[in-house]
């Protein structure tokens, strides 16, 4: 147990000290805060942005950005209510395992394809991923034929029921959508601390050239974190249409942008070569919280834009605060030191 | 470092709480009570209502009818923002509802994503007033939409009135909206119901899926087929701008065109002479009547549907003409 609490670094854990003090604060000052139920509502929110969270922080880690995720999610969404419409009747509770795992496999071969694209074509990935970006969510109209789906109208009763659990229920008093998140979190940090595909992805995003010296397969570990992020997303629509009750094809536009804010906020640096897939998911739980409550507090909604924006910021120039506090750092314990040697040096003349 | 870091976060945050919190006291100039200035309080019931998207003109229309009506019948207020996104939509309404409002009135950016929230309801007993846009099939109270078909006619009499006198034929053409638009589709029924009545005739009925540029496509081909067109009915203003456009590309100023939706560019093309009218829906006393309904459900009282098995009812429309402009 020691050793566990030995690997942790309290240091990095900024957005989990931040949300606790943030409960705190909302449930010291508003009433809404404290009941369960809003706790509730936000951890199902929050777990469903944090599996999206999870694919990204490897994706940023290796310095990369997948900006397709949100077209990706309706596509995958369009394909799971089609498919649902046509297996939900015919072949019950088959059919919808069924069309779960073709929107799994589907959602691979996407993330797959966009690091086809990365690594053999040499798009970078800005590009390359705004290109799928469109070529997704045309593909999702292209499906759907521009309608929406309600999953309670495809499915019979009992079968709905089950979409419910998944979407609003609860387990042990949690989110189902919460217990699934810490399933894939504990996937993902395993593969992240304890694998190959781990340390591979953190040394491209340290130096590229540097691992190509020490002989990692660039385009390979490429190709497998854009995988990664495909799947993980693959379930994280999942949970949403479960959550939305529904489908349609223009759906979570600008999501990949929270997506990617999350994990920036959780500490995963833009610049590569770090990352934590906890404090990405405690990021995306803080994220939501702050959103539910300015909503609690009834605060206007042009000034919820602005401090969702301030929020975004702050979380995009942590980097820069950083270097900055340390560049002041390294000079302060310079001009000590230098004063050391000087007063040491004056004691000794 | 750390410390400091998160201290800039946690001041952006309490400068947040205390910019929201300062606008509600001003709002309601009740300060009395530090705890939670937009939670239920105690005494007296709430209604919570969640907006499509406060960017809108229509809808801060749709919203300060609402409100008014509210705080005029003595109820507590809350307002959500959807911003247009569905996620937002289905949690703030949830969450609505756990802060414990009485009714809720919602005008659903996604449709298609309400049965959560009828269900979060429905399992609290808060009774679902849905504010235009469309009920996606779910179990609400009642649905306030605008009194398409009456709407419709209004602007068959108009063109009509127009008409009057008139040598030339009595053929009349309507653009319509995509099929799954049910509450549009209702605008071509009622006109083409009283243009009928009236002695003229519906030559065609094309689609122009709500687009401004569709409408202009047809109305040349419409030219073409039927140069002998005396008017035009279009589901909504974007098809009949691009389709008075057209009339004004080809050197025609002889035919009537009315459109639906009193858009700003409605009444520009009317200012300009190449409309001649739009139905204008009127979201302010939509909002209030979403208002009245909730309050007949609270106290107890039934609804009275204009179309039970859908549990519509309808909100007056207001036909503005081309004089009305001016």
């Amino acid at each position: 147990m020691k050793k566990f609490f030995k690997k942790i670094n309290f240091r990095e854990l900024g957005i989990l000290y931040a949300l606790i003090i943030l409960w705190v604060l909302l449930f010291a000052t508003n009433r809404t805060f404290r009941d369960a139920d809003i706790y509730i509502s936000i951890l199902r929110e929050g777990s469903i942005l944090g599996i999206c969270g999870i694919g990204m922080t490897f994706c940023i880690a290796s310095r990369h950005f997948d900006q397709s995720i949100a077209s990706m999610m309706a596509l995958l969404a369009c394909v799971y209510t089609a498919l649902l419409t046509k297996l939900a009747p015919s072949a019950g509770g088959a059919g919808i395992f069924i069309s779960f795992l073709c929107v799994m496999a589907l959602s691979v071969v996407l993330g797959a394809f966009n690091g086809f694209l990365v690594a053999k074509l040499r798009i970078p990935a800005f590009i390359a991923t705004l290109g799928t970006l469109y070529v997704y969510r045309a593909l999702a109209y292209i499906v759907s034929g521009g309608d929406p789906v309600i999953i309670n109208q495809i499915v019979s009763k009992e079968q709905y029921g089950f979409f419910r659990t998944i979407g609003m229920g609860s387990f042990l008093g949690l989110p189902v959508s919460f217990w699934i998140m810490l399933i894939c979190a504990v996937t993902g940090t395993v593969i992240l601390r304890k694998t190959k595909l781990g340390r591979h992805t953190l040394a491209i995003g340290n130096s590229v050239s540097a691992s190509r010296i020490s002989g990692i397969n660039i385009d390979r570990t490429k190709i497998y974190i854009f995988t990664l992020v495909g799947a993980f997303v693959g379930v994280g629509t999942i949970l949403n249409a479960a959550f939305l009750g529904s489908s349609n094809p223009g759906m979570s536009a600008g999501y990949e942008f929270v997506v990617i804010s999350t994990v920036v906020l959780g500490g995963t640096a833009l610049s590569g070569g770090k990352g934590s897939i906890f404090t990405s998911i405690a990021a995306s739980i803080f994220l939501v919280t702050v959103t539910a409550g300015m909503n609690a507090f009834g605060m206007d909604s042009f000034a919820q834009r602005v401090v969702q924006g301030v929020i975004l910021l702050f979380a995009f120039s942590i980097n820069g605060i950083r270097a900055a506090m340390e560049n002041r750092r390294v000079k302060s314990e310079a001009t000590k030191h230098a004063k050391a040697t000087k007063a040491s040096a004056s004691d000794n003349g | 470092m750390k410390v400091r870091k998160l201290l800039v976060l946690l001041l952006v945050i309490a400068l947040a709480f205390a910019v929201g919190g300062c606008g509600k006291t001003d709002d309601t100039g009740e300060s009395g009570s530090n705890d939670s200035e937009n939670t239920v309080s105690e005494d007296g019931m709430t209604i919570g209502f969640s907006v499509y998207d406060m960017q809108y003109e229509f809808f801060q229309s749709m919203e300060a009818g609402t409100k008014s009506q509210v705080e005029a019948m003595g109820y507590n207020y809350i307002l959500h923002d959807q911003k247009s996104d569905e996620t937002q939509m289905v949690s703030g309404a949830i969450n609505l509802i756990n802060q414990g409002v009485d009714a809720l009135i919602i005008s659903p950016c996604k449709p298609e994503s309400l049965s959560s929230i009828v269900d979060a309801a429905k399992a609290k007993n808060v009774p679902v007033i849905v504010d235009d846009i469309g009920g996606g099939g779910t179990d609400y109270d009642a649905i306030v939409i605008s009194d398409c078909f009456q709407g419709g006619q209004q602007a068959a009499d108009y063109t009509v009135e127009l008409l009057a006198g008139n040598e030339g034929s009595k053929k009349v053409a309507i653009i319509k909206c995509e099929p799954s638009a049910v509450y549009a589709i209702r605008r071509g029924e009622g006109y083409k119901e009283n243009i009928e009545k009236a002695g003229f005739t519906v030559v065609k009925e094309l689609s122009g899926h709500s687009k401004s540029e569709e409408g202009y496509t047809i109305m040349q081909d419409l030219l073409a087929s039927d140069p002998d067109l005396v008017a035009v009915f279009a589901e909504n203003d974007p098809m009949g701008v691009g389709a008075a456009n057209a009339l004004a590309d080809a050197g025609r100023d002889d035919i009537i065109i009315v459109g639906f939706n009193g858009d700003a560019e409605a009444i520009d093309a009317m200012k300009a002479g190449t409309m001649q009218g739009t139905v204008a829906q009127d979201p302010e006393s939509m909002g209030k009547l979403t208002v009245q309904l909730a309050d007949t459900l609270l106290t107890g009282g039934t609804l009275d549907y204009d179309d039970p098995t859908t549990r519509e009812i309808f909100a007056p429309v207001n036909l503005i003409k081309s004089g009305d402009v001016q």
